[in-house]
Parts: C-alpha cells; structure tokens; sequence
C-alpha cells in the first residue's frame, strides 16, 4: 500500500502492517531531511505532491513490486508539506521468505518513487535562499551556466541547446556502445531519453560498460542506466524498457521519437532497427564493435535514401562473441553521441549519410559512402520510397483504417473510421484487394510502416495519411505546431 | 477538408470550452499561480497549450523536461484535450 502523509510518519505502526508468519526477512529504507544538499547547509525543507497522481503512481509501484519480486508484502509512506532536518520523508517496507528478494524489491520501490511520483522538494539554505531540488537544469539561467563549455562552441549557442532540450533519443542497447552514447547524450542535456535492453548487469560487462559498478550486478541494464543516468543530469527524463526491441514497442515509440541510436551486439538487431528506421524515416546511427576496430553508420538527412545493416555487413565487423577491448566501443559510442548531438542541433556533419570506420589494431581512421547492396530487400520500392505511401487528405472515397490506441480514439473520435491496431492489421485482418484502404494515425510513423508492409504483401491499394491526425488538425486550425516536428523533416530543411 | 467524411464533426466538445491547468513546483513559481481556466483551441493537445502558456506565462522549462497529465493520469504530449479537462505540466520529481 501507498499512502501520503502530512503528519509525522511512525515506522513502527507501519512496519507492524506488513508482518507475516511467512515472512523470513524484512527490508525496509527510510529516508531522511538531511542538512546539507551539493555543499549547502539546508535548514528544512518543503515537499510539495500532486495528491491524486502521487496515490495513484505510487500505488501502482508498489503493485508493480508484488508482481515482480517473490516478496510477501510492500508498503510505502511519503511525507508532504514542511518538514525539519533529520525527519523521515519516506519509508518503503517489504516483508519476504527470503532476503534477497526483500532487498531488490525495497530498492526498486525507492528507486521508482524518486523518478515517477510527482512529489518535489524545495530545499530552504542557511543564507536565507532555496531551490527545486533536482530541476537545477530548468530554468534557462542555470541551464547557461550548466552548459556553458558547450554553448560556446560555434554553431551551437542557445539555440543548439534548447533543440537538445526539446529531443527525445532512443537508445537500443545499453551496453558497450550505449553507455558512452547515453552518458555523453544526458550530459548534454538532451531532454528525453528512453533505454530498451533486456539484459542484466555482469560483472565481465564492467571493463568496458562505463555505466555500471559492482554492486549493479544482476539488476536489469536499463534500471542500472538510469540510475546513474539521472544522478549526471537529473533534469532529463530517462524512461526504461527491460526488455528487446519489438515491433510492438517500435510502433508506440515512433511517434514520440526524434533519433534512434543502435548500440546492440547483435547483428540481427542492427538489420532490423536500421530497416525499421529507414521505412518510417526516422534518423538512425547504427555502430559496431569488433576486438580493437569498429565503425558506425549516420543516415543520410533523406534517411528513406539510407542503406540497412544488411547491405553494409559485408563492410563491418561480427560483433558477435569475438571479444572487445574496453576503449574501442567507447571511442565509437562517443563518436555516434557526437554525431547524434549535431544531428539533433541541425549542425551539417561530413560523416552524415556515410559509413565510418575507426581500426585501432591497423591505426587507419576512414569514412566512406556506402553503396546499396543489390538485391538488398531493403531497397524495394516500397522501402526505399517514403513518399510513395502518403496521402496528405482525408480522403472520403478510401476506407479509413485507425491504428491509434482506444485512449487516443476516445479523445479524438473519427466516427468513419474502422478501429484495429497495427498488429492485428498485419495479422490477418481481413483486407480486400480491391478496395482502396486510408491508414491513420497521430502522426503518420505507425501508419507509414503499416502501409508499407501491406505493400511488400501484394496490396498496391493502400495508403498512410502523411503527418497523420496532428498534420490535418495543424492544416484546418490555427493551432501552434507541435515542437515534435520529425527531426527528419527538420535536418532536411539544412540541406 | 479535415472533417471528411466524418458527419459528426471533428472538433465536437472542444468549440467553446475550457480546460483546467495545474503548476507544482518550479513551474508555479515561474507561473506565478498555481492553476487557472484556459479557453481551449480546435484540437488542442497539451503541447500546443503549453507552446502558448510558455510565450505567456514566460515558463522557462523545456516540454521534453516535463511530463504531462490529464485528469490525473499521466498522458502524451498528442493526446487531444477535451473541454474541462484537467491539465498538469509536470517538472522533474524529487520525491524520496
């Protein structure tokens, strides 16, 4: 259970609450007002909440735990309003057979407090001022300071940085690649960035995964990352996904997303995440790793003129089991986070649209443009032609299929339209081939991938709605533009 | 022609209405309140609302900074609003 409390909190009530007969160990955190915040003696504090979204967040967290971990019983209590030094402002409780299990549920449940439920503190200093605690980066004042080495650079100033501030960055793969692409991203101060990794934290990950310390070992790499992550900048938001990327999770981040960088080791993902991105014309860098040479490839600023995985495997290197040392991959990954900065703040890159390979064992560093594969399936018509998909109306003569999920319908009803998510669409949902077909979205990704896979299967008759319902709602109102304009359409307005 | 083929209308529940914003934290303090009523637009998302209460309001937080929530539930960024609908902007947490 979650609740907030105004009221000094008595851990002895609440921890009588989650004994159990069956329980074997108890965990419990508490959290205290302490008296100094980055050097600064703190004299109280102020917590402020968004009561109904803080019961409902932290209910779900705790829920999430008994799901998650093999434990009996959670609780947790937060503390709101003026609180002195040496107070508990919270406390998570967690009762288990086993203590292991107590451990990492306690943690998580602290952990995902911290990040998700809106509660904030308002730190009160010996010299009379204060401050939001973690919202350092949120106001343009402290964000000059913060970034002030960076600003500087010629063709970046402040208008560089608040673009950074307005992207979000997929990052696939948290491992040798993508430690040092997310660090060098979130110190940035790129505002959003979202992990996908399935795998847990080794400790033969340690010497070359700069992310992570010892005593990360066995948590998930995405919870690891963004820990970490959070404490170098915590005015970005950092969200994690444990698991791989699937087409599912790829259709509900494409709308949201402005750059992918695929930072696995695995072959297979790189094909198919280069394949995915250069379909829905979004920009990718896709890097690689081999013993002590690598390379990395930035689409092109027509990313549907891109090439896949595929067609440059015969110029990279099998990342497979082959072994890596440590700076190799963080030569790479820095140099794919360097290309990823610029690319985001619209600065013109000679390695954009070409393959780069940096071999330390031969001491050669070159870039070259790479030719398609021929015969490549990525560069079918229907692939390698964006445009060719799109239609910029709501035209009334086509049957209107919506891939938008049930809340999104809800807040926008299109009446007309036939309602079925995109993987029911592409698994077997009944389509004529002689009927002319109208895929719509919010913003036209999700529709565009689906269009173009209907094509490579035979139906010619079916198209997406370019932009999608944000596009036509922007074509017929004087509504302001959303900021999210895809990056794609915003790099090709430099060339 | 946005509507289509649709005979209802696009824009239903959103002609003359208004919404209800929420600041916590650093945006209230920017704000200089802690909530008030908004005339709603054709269509309007919370990224549009917030790209007019930032020129207005002079909030100094970036979108991808924040989060958002509609009537107590976290949202997206695209999600339409609807007339008095509750609308948060939310900065980053510091719980804990």
């Amino acid at each position: 259970m979650f609740r907030l409390t105004r009221e000094p909190i008595s851990i002895a009530d609440h921890a009588r609450a989650i004994a159990d007969p069956h329980s074997g160990g108890y965990v419990d955190f508490r959290g205290c007002v302490r008296n100094h915040h980055l050097g600064r003696d703190v004299r109280r504090l102020h917590y402020d909440v968004y009561e109904l979204l803080a019961i409902s967040e932290g209910q779900r967290i705790v829920d999430e735990a008994l799901a998650r971990f093999d434990i009996d019983a959670v609780s947790c209590i937060h503390r709101v309003g003026d609180l002195e030094v040496g107070e508990t402002a919270v406390w998570v409780g967690v009762g288990a057979a086993h203590r292991d299990a107590a451990f990492a549920a306690c943690r998580y449940v602290i952990d995902e407090i911290k990040n998700r439920v809106p509660i904030w503190k308002h730190e009160f200093y010996a010299d009379g001022t204060s401050s939001w605690v973690g919202c350092d980066g949120c106001s343009h004042a402290h964000g000059e300071h913060r970034y002030r080495q960076q600003t500087a650079v010629p063709g970046v100033g402040s208008a560089g940085q608040t673009r950074l501030s307005e992207a979000h960055v997929l990052i696939v793969g948290v491992g040798a690649l993508g430690c040092p692409v997310a660090d060098a991203l979130v110190g940035a101060g790129v505002g959003r960035v979202s992990l996908v990794d399935g795998d847990h934290v080794e400790l033969s990950n340690l010497h070359r995964q700069g992310l992570y310390v010892e005593t990360d070992a066995g948590a998930p790499k995405v919870d690891a990352a963004r820990r970490r992550l959070v404490e170098r900048n915590s005015s970005v938001r950092v969200d994690g996904y444990a698991s791989m990327l699937d087409e599912p999770l790829w259709r509900r981040l494409i709308d949201e997303v402005d750059l992918v960088l695929e930072c696995t080791d695995s072959a297979d993902s790189k094909c198919r995440v280069s394949r995915w991105c250069k379909a829905a014309s979004m920009p990718v860098i896709v890097g690689g790793v081999h013993q002590l040479s690598g390379g990395f490839y930035v689409s092109p600023l027509s990313v549907d003129q891109g090439v896949c995985w595929d067609c440059l495997s015969g110029l990279s290197a099998d990342c497979g089991q082959a072994g890596v040392l440590g700076p190799t991959p963080m030569m790479i990954g820095a140099a794919m986070a360097g290309e990823a900065l610029r690319r985001l703040m619209r600065m013109n890159s000679p390695l954009t649209g070409r393959w780069t390979v940096l071999d330390l064992a031969g001491g050669h560093f070159a870039s070259f443009e790479p030719a398609s594969r021929p015969g490549c399936t990525c560069l079918s018509p229907a692939n390698s032609d964006s445009g060719g998909v799109e239609r910029t109306t709501l035209d009334p003569s086509l049957i209107w299929l919506d891939l938008r999920t049930d809340a999104e319908r809800v807040r926008e009803p299109l009446p007309d339209a036939i309602p079925v998510s995109p993987d029911a669409l592409l698994s077997g949902f009944p389509l004529d081939a002689n009927q002319a077909y109208l895929l719509v979205c919010a913003r036209g990704r999700r529709s565009g991938v689906a269009a173009r896979a209907l094509r490579d299967r035979g139906l010619q008759n079916v198209w997406s709605l370019a932009g999608g319902t944000e596009a036509a709602n922007r074509s017929t109102s004087r509504n302001l533009p959303h900021k999210g304009v895809s990056a794609a359409a915003d790099a090709q307005s430099i060339a | 022609m946005l509507c289509g083929n649709s005979g209802t209308g696009w824009f239903s529940g959103c002609i003359v209405s208004r919404i209800h914003v929420l600041y916590f934290a650093a945006l209230r303090d920017q704000a200089g309140r802690s909530e008030e009523w908004l005339d709603c637009q054709p269509g309007d998302t919370p990224s549009a609302v917030f790209d007019r209460l930032a020129a207005s309001r002079q909030l100094q937080l970036a979108p991808a900074q924040l989060r958002v929530a509609i009537n107590d539930r976290f949202a997206e960024w695209t999600t339409h609003l609807n007339a008095g609908d509750r609308l948060a902007f939310i900065p980053p947490m510091s719980g804990g």
